[in-house]
């Protein structure tokens, strides 16, 4: 069931008695900018972390200790060319407890939203240096995993320059830096009365109590049309994009992306999730069978797919003087595929593997939730025969798909 | 079967012993579409020395053998198990831990046949030179990408000081070295030491009929009987008293800030598995009133910034063996040490303040149990081994409350007052 509370806010509500749990997530989306996900970050980051009436980390923890260990979440990500600032509670089913949790979750929540540490009628925390600091830590210290930092760099090489995807969802370290005190209350406001607002309930919930309690909020109207533009959308480049770093760790990374211009909507979009199975996203994939287990080059060798962005992505860890051979391989199992040489049992497993996939989410609420947000996000229902979607592909709808991926970026960070 | 019934939650558990040893678990959840299977041996890292039947002398195996079975089982003459799953509709996987081994499986058609093909494929093993071989290049690829994880390191490097003289001090996985011993004569010897049903235990949760899946579990177990061959294990612990934990420590490694954990080593020993959870949950209470982000010790360390986001900490029990850590990215580790230490000297004293915060610590922890209810990963996981007999997650919530302030007492007497600790360290290079 979904209401609008205002023009560009809506509630959206799911009962299920299958859970013992209730999951709230709030979403608020607006065109991802050069600018805006930096402080957007921060900003979430202070509002889960003190407000007026629970005015620091230790007082927020407690109210959630006395909610019966409620779990809150705040965290920003992208879909597409859409910025996601993201809050999510979670709480005990009341039915479980014999106790309301959920009158005292949502006013919890508007306190989080609509009452944060102000002074002087600006948004202002007095942490907010220190949680900047160690925001600025955390995402200096991604750079210590090197499978992220070697993804990191690849994507680097593969968007181009001036790309909006060049900044990352949750900042750089830079734009973290010079971030200032008006900014930040200018973002909240602007969070407040201008995104695309998605208030979504999973859990065995009374509906209208629930639509009562949300509808004591106050919104405004606003408009923000995210599905028209939402996926990203990158010429081909003429020249393979081929960089390497030298760095002191025992196992090379070597990281490969493809364009691949098939989208979330677009009727290819099963075809090249099956491709996407087949290459390396699964245990039953051409480089987990090939790379990993016969050449035993590999730990891990496996491809991702983003639908959103139009493009697709190997990942792998070997010895630094393999690179060569391990780059012909990981070539020559895509290539495999576009020749049609495709073997019908492990396509079965394939096949299987991702329908198993779907059917284990539907236990899932905080996939189901997920999924209710793209669907708003998009503003057009999913699908929901994606079972027979998959098994429908056939080979030449992979060769097909297959023969659109176009190498253009090569990272290898060298433990020579 | 065993019948347990628990109120509250409206539901059914159930257990059985087979006629072959194993230990059988059936949690039935209404509305779930998935099966998760989850079937453990009891048997892992540390377990690398001891007597087979009828031999006096001690049989040593080279390090992280029990990890490198856990991949080999996997592989058979003419297939992978993992296709026969693949074909089932079926995910599987496995891990090795310093005292189990698990194999799982999860989804939600051909349910029984994913049961028995679990059985079947941990129960019938195939060790070849060519099989070996090509393992040694995939775990040495996996080892070395630990090696090179700080946080990783940072735990090993950690528990290595906690158990200097145990097998605990090497990784799970063992060394480069230490795998290119193992060879399929080795993995035989391992495989029918542990690996024989009396040994193993099995949990299924999820979308099942409890009656046909045990049918089809004892079916299956007509087919791998066996007879029990007596074995006993090397000891685990050589310094009971913990007087040789080694008190600090550190490793250079290229990252951006340094990395401080410290080790708490427990002495007790338990011989009762409803002692030994009590134990492991008034250990955990007390930690989160002494450490956890409700606390004024947590806002003290966070606005002094020793601590970030990354400061966690976590009790773990064994068999034969329990610790804590409590660990931060910090620019002082020095400084974060000290504090610490003096949280944990003078906690006894902080506990007796705190009844307050009892009721609400209490409560949140019950609730966190209650929401991973919403899991059969979470259901089955927590109670895999047999670590603590047949008590299960609706037990430990029952267990769990009745936990007093008087049970957090002692155990800050047992566990944290002998004071068998460790300060471990990464620094950038």
């Amino acid at each position: 069931m979904q209401i609008s509370l205002a023009r560009g806010v809506r509630l959206h509500i799911i009962p299920t008695d299958k859970y013992t749990t209730t999951r709230i997530l709030i979403s608020f989306a607006t065109k991802q900018t050069k600018q805006n996900s930096a402080v957007r970050n921060l900003l979430v980051n202070l509002l889960i972390n003190g407000m007026q009436k629970y005015p620091d980390q230790t007082a927020v923890a407690r109210r959630l200790s006395e909610m019966y260990g409620a779990e809150l979440d705040g965290y920003v990500t992208r879909i597409g060319t859409v910025h996601n600032l993201r809050i999510s509670l979670n709480i005990v089913n009341d039915n479980v407890l014999q106790h309301h949790l959920s009158n005292e979750a949502v006013h919890f929540l508007h306190d989080l939203l609509f009452h944060p540490l102000m002074e002087g009628g600006v948004l202002s925390p007095q942490s907010w240096q220190l949680q900047n600091k160690n925001l600025i830590a955390t995402l200096q210290s991604w750079n210590d995993d090197r499978q992220y930092l070697a993804a990191k760099r690849l994507l680097q090489l593969y968007f181009a320059h001036d790309s909006i995807m060049q900044m990352p969802s949750v900042g750089t370290v830079e734009a973290l830096t010079s971030i200032t005190p008006d900014q930040l209350h200018e973002a909240y406001c602007s969070m407040i009365a201008n995104d695309q607002i998605d208030i979504i309930v999973v859990g065995n919930v009374d509906e209208p109590h629930y639509q009562k309690l949300f509808k004591e909020w106050e919104f405004s109207d606003r408009d923000q049309n995210l599905s028209r533009n939402i996926f990203y959308q990158q010429g081909l480049k003429s020249e393979i994009a081929d960089d390497y770093d030298f760095d002191d760790i025992q196992q090379s990374k070597l990281d490969l992306a493809y364009r691949l211009p098939i989208y979330f909507s677009d009727k290819e979009y099963y075809p090249a999730l099956v491709m996407n199975g087949l290459f390396g996203a699964s245990p039953y994939s051409l480089l987990f069978t090939n790379v990993r287990e016969k050449a035993s080059l590999a730990y891990y060798a496996s491809s991702g797919y983003r639908p959103f962005n139009g493009y697709a992505f190997v990942q792998s860890g070997i010895n630094s003087q393999d690179r060569d051979k391990a780059q012909q391989l990981i070539q020559h199992q895509l290539m495999t595929i576009q020749d049609g040489k495709i073997n019908d049992r492990q396509l079965d497993r394939v096949k299987k593997n991702i329908i198993n996939g779907y059917l284990l989410g539907q236990d899932n609420p905080a996939r189901l939730v997920e999924r209710e947000l793209v669907s708003a996000l998009m503003n057009r229902q999913l699908d929901n025969n994606e079972i027979t979607q998959i098994e429908d592909v056939n080979i030449s709808e992979i060769v097909n798909v297959a023969q659109q991926m176009k190498l253009q970026a090569v990272y290898f960070l060298d433990g020579r | 079967m065993e019948k347990r019934i628990y109120q509250q939650f409206n539901q059914t558990v159930y257990h059985q012993k087979l006629n072959n040893g194993m230990d059988v678990t059936l949690i039935p959840r209404q509305g779930f579409k998935k099966a998760y299977g989850i079937l453990t041996t009891n048997y892992g890292s540390v377990d690398n020395r001891f007597f087979t039947k009828g031999s006096t002398q001690i049989t040593k195996v080279p390090d992280g053998i029990a990890h490198f079975l856990e991949h080999k089982m996997f592989e058979k003459a003419d297939h992978d198990a993992f296709d026969i799953f693949g074909e089932q509709g079926a995910d599987a996987n496995a891990f090795t831990s310093y005292t189990q081994t698990s194999y799982q499986f999860s989804g939600t058609t051909n349910i029984q046949k994913n049961v028995r093909t679990l059985l079947d494929f941990v129960q019938s093993p195939y060790f070849s030179v060519a099989g070996v071989r090509k393992e040694q290049g995939i775990i040495g690829q996996e080892i070395k990408m630990y090696n090179d994880n700080p946080d990783s390191r940072l735990y090993t490097g950690t528990i290595a000081h906690l158990y200097p003289n145990d097998p605990m001090h090497i990784d799970i996985a063992g060394t480069v070295e230490s795998i290119g011993e193992i060879t399929p004569e080795l993995l035989m010897k391992c495989y029918k030491t542990f690996y024989q049903p009396n040994n193993l235990k099995l949990v299924v949760v999820g979308n099942i009929d409890p009656e046909t899946t045990l049918n089809s579990i004892v079916d299956e177990e007509q087919l791998h009987r066996g007879e029990f061959e007596e074995f006993q294990r090397g000891e685990i612990i050589s310094q009971p008293n913990g007087k040789d934990v080694i008190k600090t420590g550190k490793e250079v490694m290229p990252i951006t800030r340094p990395k401080a954990m410290i080790g708490i080593r427990g002495l007790r020993v338990f011989d009762n598995h409803e002692d030994r959870l009590k134990y492991k949950l008034a250990c955990e209470l007390m930690l989160e009133m002494l450490l956890d982000d409700t606390t004024k010790n947590y806002l003290q360390l966070y606005n002094a910034g020793l601590i970030d986001d990354s400061f966690s900490f976590s009790f773990e029990m064994e068999r034969g063996f329990h610790f804590a850590t409590i660990s931060s990215d910090t620019d002082e580790p020095e400084r974060l040490f000290e504090e610490i230490q003096k949280i944990l000297l003078t906690g006894n004293d902080k506990l007796e303040n705190m009844t307050d915060e009892f009721m609400n610590t209490k409560r949140g922890a019950l609730g966190r149990l209650i929401m991973s209810l919403n899991s059969p990963e979470a259901i089955a996981n927590r109670y895999s081994s047999s670590l603590f007999g047949s008590i299960n997650i609706f037990d430990e919530i029952e267990i769990l409350r009745f936990i007093t302030m008087e049970d957090l007492y002692a155990a800050y007497q047992q566990f944290i007052a002998p004071f068998r600790l460790t300060e471990f360290m990464i620094q950038p290079n």
